[in-house]
């Protein structure tokens, strides 16, 4: 089963490989820069990296995920942008992503993790993120719908205050 | 049965072995589980990061401020004061949510820690506007403070982490030294299953090799068995195994039979008794039977058909077993027809014997005498009823009768021995006369017949037994009047010949001397004889008399007379003929009357008298005596002269009987004997009482007349 889904995870990155070319070129950002791609892309917008802010962010389509996490013992809503959307959209081509915070905590999410559609999230409970609330970038894991995911190292993938994401 | 418990007990031990494997698995993985719960809870480190990440956000938004309060222009957003406290603020909010914030309050700083939240909260909106260098310094040194508050909690979380690590420590080497065991059980039990299993598996092969060794035999068995057909077979009735024994029977080869229903193998299994037999022995129940087909002499034959029950690789079957048993069969019927012939014979046998039994037992029946037999240990087997009507028997039988009680009923009547007492088995003849009831005679006759059967008879001779008394009687009578005729003979040559030969004598010497004779001598010569005559007269007169009574001639005249007056007058008669003697007399003054024959009585007076007289020497004396007692009047005569002897007093009433002591003294023995008897006839008796040589005293009595008895009672 396991193998099933592999294989079928693989056919979608060659699609989206395929696809990603199709991909209009980025646009610059205009307002403040919230996350920063680098790595292997195959779009770009400033010098080697994509640059995204809030409107950029937003445009690519946002979804949510309610659950509860090691911060909240209460479940929360969680509404951003799938990681795999943003990755699709810069045409990130790697097995795995490392995640910089503004602290400059780093963490490597395999891509793999990608099948789990974890997102970046932008609102917690309605509520915009801000700097001082873990803000303005969450990488939220949909906690409660994996039992996997209920471990400490799934738990520290959720980087906040994310800024950066590097494509190796 | 023991092997069942031996199963039973294997079947436990197992059991106990996968449960001992089951727990220890499970309590090791609990225990894993345990650990890993743990593992994944137990973040310290992860506090520890978090509360040197948050000191280092304070230094950074403190150097930050210092900068901003020496006036500094910052190009970089990031390194602005703005920035840093939100930065500050963000990893302030995460020390106090969740699992930190229990870490803090377990050092007693989460007071603190709020405070300094509150002041990083309310400072934020002054830091967005344009703040004085002043107020940077001061929430700098607030910073600082905050830094150093943080530093402070780093220390001691990770002196707690100290304590935790080692008390987990001990934790984890406990669960290990558990697992360890838990790993133990799960390797025993786990051995000794894999040893069960190896030798289940060894017995199931070593059982399976001696099933087909069994197979094989019972194979080599059946196949070889040809004097008995063998036929397995299913619940359909369909052949599973024939064997030669069955093809020589039935004449069907196996490679025929097998796998074909039996009914259409052989007549005989359409048999409604056979069909039942194998339905039975298919069901579970044994029947053996026979068939027999008759027809002429050739086909006749008889099968013995035992069918059974077999169970097999769990399939109920049924196995029949036929064998050929012609000959018995017919021998058999031989000797049911012999012993049918033999039994008629008896029953024709025994019908005569019971009708001569019958006939016997009815002769008996009706037979005068008692009829009884006995086996040789004395148990009765018959008796008639004359026997149980016996008068000893009746009486005393009532327990069971056997010999011995039969006999000892007889032993208390008259003319009965010891012999009827202790008569035992072996038992001896006995011939025995028994007064069985007055007057009633029998003869008891107990014989044995052929040694084993014993007879008793009972006859009644009573009648010859009359007969014999009286026969008896009559020898005796007759006896007594020999003996009576020879006393007369010897009296009467006795007492004639002396009166006889004294006339003899006399007339001699009167012949002869005739003419010597004095007239005197003449005189006393002829008064001699004619002494003797008379003396002759009254010896025949005597004889007569006796004669005369008894030939009944003597009649009786009574009439009333007076006693005393009869009496003295002839005591004094007497008195004057015999002139030495003396005669006293004791008689009343008045006259006795009484009621008699005054000739009779005179001769009994006479009598006494005289021999009163006669026997008592030269000089008698005798008394006469008469008196009344009641209504009878007595008269005794007294002498004392030679006596009676004792012992011959009761014969001195008999004819002709004399007691010695009157041997040389005149007499006939008829005298007494003749008074006697007359006093009989007058209702009266002589009594006697005499001593030798002291005298006697007879006495008689008579009735006194009615006359005198009507005065005297006036």
């Amino acid at each position: 089963m396991r193998y099933v889904r592999l294989l079928g995870m693989l056919a979608l990155l060659l699609g989206w490989a395929c696809t990603a070319q199709a991909q209009e070129p980025l646009p610059q950002p205009k307002g403040p820069v919230l996350l920063i791609v680098s790595g292997r892309l195959q779009q770009a917008n400033v010098g080697t990296e994509a640059q995204f802010d809030r409107e950029m962010l937003e445009a690519l389509g946002q979804t949510s995920i309610a659950t509860v996490s090691v911060t909240s013992a209460a479940k929360q809503l969680f509404e951003g942008i799938p990681l795999r959307r943003i990755l699709e959209r810069v045409g990130g081509n790697g097995t795995s992503i490392r995640a910089s915070a503004l602290n400059d905590y780093k963490i490597t999410i395999p891509v793999d993790d990608l099948k789990y559609e974890p997102i970046v999230a932008m609102r917690v409970d309605g509520q915009m993120l801000k700097v001082r609330d873990k803000g303005p970038l969450w990488v939220v894991y949909p906690r409660d719908s994996y039992d996997a995911l209920q471990t400490p190292v799934y738990d520290a993938r959720w980087i906040w205050q994310l800024n950066r994401l590097h494509v190796e | 049965m023991k092997l069942n418990i031996n199963n039973h007990k294997a079947g436990l031990v197992t059991l106990v072995a996968l449960a001992v494997l089951a727990l220890s698995l499970t309590f090791a993985v609990v225990r894993l589980f345990d650990i890993d719960r743990d593992l994944r809870t137990e973040d310290t480190h992860a506090n520890l990061w978090m509360i040197s990440q948050a000191q280092f956000e304070a230094a950074l938004a403190a150097e930050s401020l210092a900068r901003y309060a020496a006036g500094e222009e910052f190009s970089n957003v990031e390194q602005a004061p703005p920035f840093r406290l939100s930065i500050l603020v963000s990893r302030m909010a995460v020390l106090l949510e969740g699992s930190q914030a229990d870490v803090i309050r377990k050092v007693g700083l989460l007071g603190d820690m709020k405070a300094a939240y509150l002041m990083l909260t309310l400072a934020e909106p002054l830091v967005e506007r344009r703040m004085t260098p002043e107020e940077a310094t001061g929430l700098r040194m607030q910073v600082r403070e905050l830094s150093s508050i943080l530093r402070d909690a780093a220390n001691e979380v990770m002196l707690i982490n100290r304590t935790d690590v080692a008390s987990k420590r001990a934790m984890y080497l406990q669960v290990v030294l558990e697992s360890l065991v838990f790993l133990l059980g799960i390797v025993l039990s786990a051995a000794f299953l894999l040893v069960k299993l190896f030798r289940g598996v060894q017995e199931a092969s070593q059982a399976k090799q001696l099933l087909r060794q069994e197979q094989e035999l019972s194979d080599l068995v059946i196949n070889n068995v040809s004097n008995q057909g063998i036929v397995l077979f299913d619940e359909k009735l369909e052949c599973l195994l024939w064997n030669p024994g069955m093809e020589n029977l039935l004449s069907v080869s196996p490679g025929d039979a097998i796998g074909r229903r039996m009914q259409d193998l052989d007549p005989l299994f359409s048999k409604p008794d056979m069909v039942r037999s194998l339905n039975l022995a298919v069901e579970g129940t044994s029947t053996v039977f026979e068939d027999e087909t008759t027809g002429d002499a050739t086909q006749e034959r008889c099968l013995e058909i035992n069918c059974f029950p077999v169970s097999m690789a769990e399939r109920k079957l049924g196995i029949a077993f036929l064998r050929d048993v012609t000959e018995q069969w017919l021998a058999r019927k031989q000797a049911e027809r012999q012993n049918f012939d033999l039994e008629i014979k008896v029953l024709q046998r025994t019908a005569a014997l019971r009708q001569a039994e019958r006939r016997l037992i009815a002769a008996i029946e009706s037979a005068a005498e008692g009829f009884a037999a006995f086996d040789w240990t004395g148990r009765l087997l018959f008796a008639n009823e004359q026997i149980w009507a016996a008068a000893p028997v009746a009486l005393w039988c009532w327990e069971e009768m056997s010999l011995p009680i039969f006999l000892r009923c007889f032993a208390m009547c008259e003319g009965a021995d010891h012999r009827l007492l202790v008569a035992q088995p072996p038992f001896e003849e006995i011939e025995v006369d028994v007064l069985i009831k007055k007057d009633v005679w029998a003869h008891l006759s107990v014989t044995k017949a052929d040694g084993a059967t014993i007879f008793v008879r009972l006859t009644d001779i009573s009648a010859y037994k009359q007969v014999a008394t009286a026969l008896q009687s009559a020898l005796e009578r007759e006896r007594e009047t020999t003996n009576a005729y020879r006393n007369f003979v010897s009296m009467v040559s006795h007492q004639f010949r002396t009166p006889l030969a004294i006339l003899d004598s006399s007339a001699q010497r009167i012949l002869r001397r005739s003419a010597d004779l004095s007239p005197e001598e003449l005189t006393t010569r002829i008064q001699k004889i004619r002494n003797a005559g008379s003396r002759l007269t009254r010896l025949v007169e005597s004889v007569l008399n006796a004669a005369k009574l008894d030939a009944g001639r003597i009649e009786l005249n009574p009439e009333p007379c007076d006693l005393v007056h009869l009496v003295v007058d002839l005591g004094e008669r007497q008195s004057e003929l015999n002139a030495h003697s003396t005669i006293r007399f004791d008689v009343p003054e008045s006259p006795v009357p009484v009621y008699c024959d005054p000739t009779l009585i005179e001769q009994v007076f006479i009598n006494l008298l005289s021999n009163a007289l006669k026997y008592s020497g030269e000089d008698p004396v005798v008394e006469i005596k008469v008196w009344t007692e009641g209504a009878r009047a007595f008269c005794s005569v007294r002498d004392w002269g030679i006596g009676i002897p004792g012992d011959e007093l009761p014969k001195i009433f008999d004819r002709f009987y004399r007691a010695r002591t009157a041997s040389g003294i005149a007499g006939t023995g008829i005298g007494l004997n003749f008074a006697q008897r007359i006093m009989h006839m007058h209702g009266g008796e002589i009594q006697v009482e005499s001593y030798e040589a002291e005298g006697s005293l007879f006495t008689f009595d008579l009735p006194l007349s009615n006359v005198d008895q009507a005065q005297q009672a006036a």
